[in-house]
């Protein structure tokens, strides 16, 4: 529940007190000049991260193709490695205990670091 | 040379590598203070921009190319630096057009809480750059020349902060989508704390603009 201050006169700016809203987020993160995107939703409340989605997608034959994703679904964050069809090849759990804040930026990170393998490792697997 | 593995030339797997870790440092800003990416609308397509502090003027170069490109598809993409500052400046070059006494004309949309001012009409695609924490600015992608603004969350952020702000929505001109008149004069008159309202039949651009740099301050 959002409780804000008492309305100020115009040239003072309304202070909010607490706000606990859940909100939900999108981003799509445009990566390259084909058209390779990284897709960002996320639900926080306050500052803390309730659930995310973080998926690479290379821009390939016309069509957006998930590569790898990263989300907090079966109680817990993992990451999928993904096939030509959206399937899931691997799937790597993080450590116990994770917060989703920290998953989601070690998720990113991931990605960062591997993208390449796991582009070419889904090109190879092209049928 | 394009890699045969990725599919990708060198330039572009460089360009890659280096926005997937503008993302890292974005996700991390936005956590810490999430509040601050209000401005951005929902579903946004973002094209990331490198700080001050860590310039990569190749990599400004590649990714407004990008944004630009898209912009002429009829497309936008919002150019976003990160590591800005909290008050931040411009983050691409952009070029005003000389306010004189011009009326603009503006739009508001209820439905969307959206406050669209346009200088000029035009037809050409324009691309939305974040030049202020309420404003964004629609440039043309050829000339960088700014043909109006847009300012979402207008009347639940920032028309409560300036009462003159407000009254651009009571203005003749003001095109009114999903509200009414009469419904803005009543929030007005919540605001207001019995100020009378505005006698003003027109405003300009610059007085618009005088007033959102005075918020930002």
């Amino acid at each position: 529940m959002c409780i804000q201050a008492p309305i100020q006169p115009a040239s003072i700016p309304c202070r909010r007190v607490c706000c606990l809203t859940r909100r939900e987020r999108d981003f799509t993160d445009l990566l390259n000049a084909r058209g390779d995107v990284l897709r960002i939703r996320f639900t926080t409340e306050g500052g803390n991260v309730i659930d995310y989605m973080v998926q690479y997608e290379a821009f390939i034959d016309g069509e957006y193709r998930p590569i790898v994703r990263s989300d907090s679904g079966h109680e817990r964050p993992h990451l999928d490695v993904l096939d030509w069809n959206g399937k899931t090849t691997k799937k790597h759990w993080t450590a116990e205990g994770t917060t989703n804040n920290q998953a989601l930026t070690d998720a990113i990170g991931d990605i960062e670091a591997n993208w390449e393998r796991y582009l070419d490792g889904f090109l190879r697997r092209r049928p | 040379m394009t890699d045969t593995t990725t599919g990708l030339s060198a330039a572009e797997r460089a360009q890659t590598s280096k926005n997937l870790r503008l993302a890292s440092q974005f996700i991390r800003e936005f956590l810490e203070a999430p509040e601050r990416f209000d401005v951005l609308p929902e579903n946004a397509m973002i094209v990331l921009l490198p700080s001050d502090d860590d310039p990569d003027t190749e990599l400004t170069l590649a990714n407004m190319e990008m944004a630009k490109q898209l912009a002429l598809q009829g497309k936008r993409a919002i150019p976003w630096a990160v590591g800005m500052p909290e008050s931040p400046g411009p983050q691409v070059l952009v070029r005003f057009p000389i306010f004189r006494e011009g009326q603009p004309a503006a739009i508001y949309d209820r439905r969307k809480d959206l406050l669209t001012v346009e200088f000029f009409q035009t037809d050409r695609p324009t691309m939305p750059v974040q030049h202020h924490p309420y404003v964004t600015v629609l440039v043309d992608p050829e000339t960088h020349v700014a043909v109006g603004y847009t300012i979402p969350n207008f009347l639940a952020v920032v028309a409560p902060k300036s009462l003159l702000l407000f009254d651009v929505l009571l203005l003749p001109s003001t095109e009114l989508i999903g509200i009414s008149r009469r419904t803005l004069i009543k929030r007005r008159n919540e605001l207001a704390n019995g100020r009378p309202l505005t006698s003003k039949e027109t405003m300009t651009t610059g007085e618009i603009f005088e007033e959102l740099a005075l918020l930002s301050a």
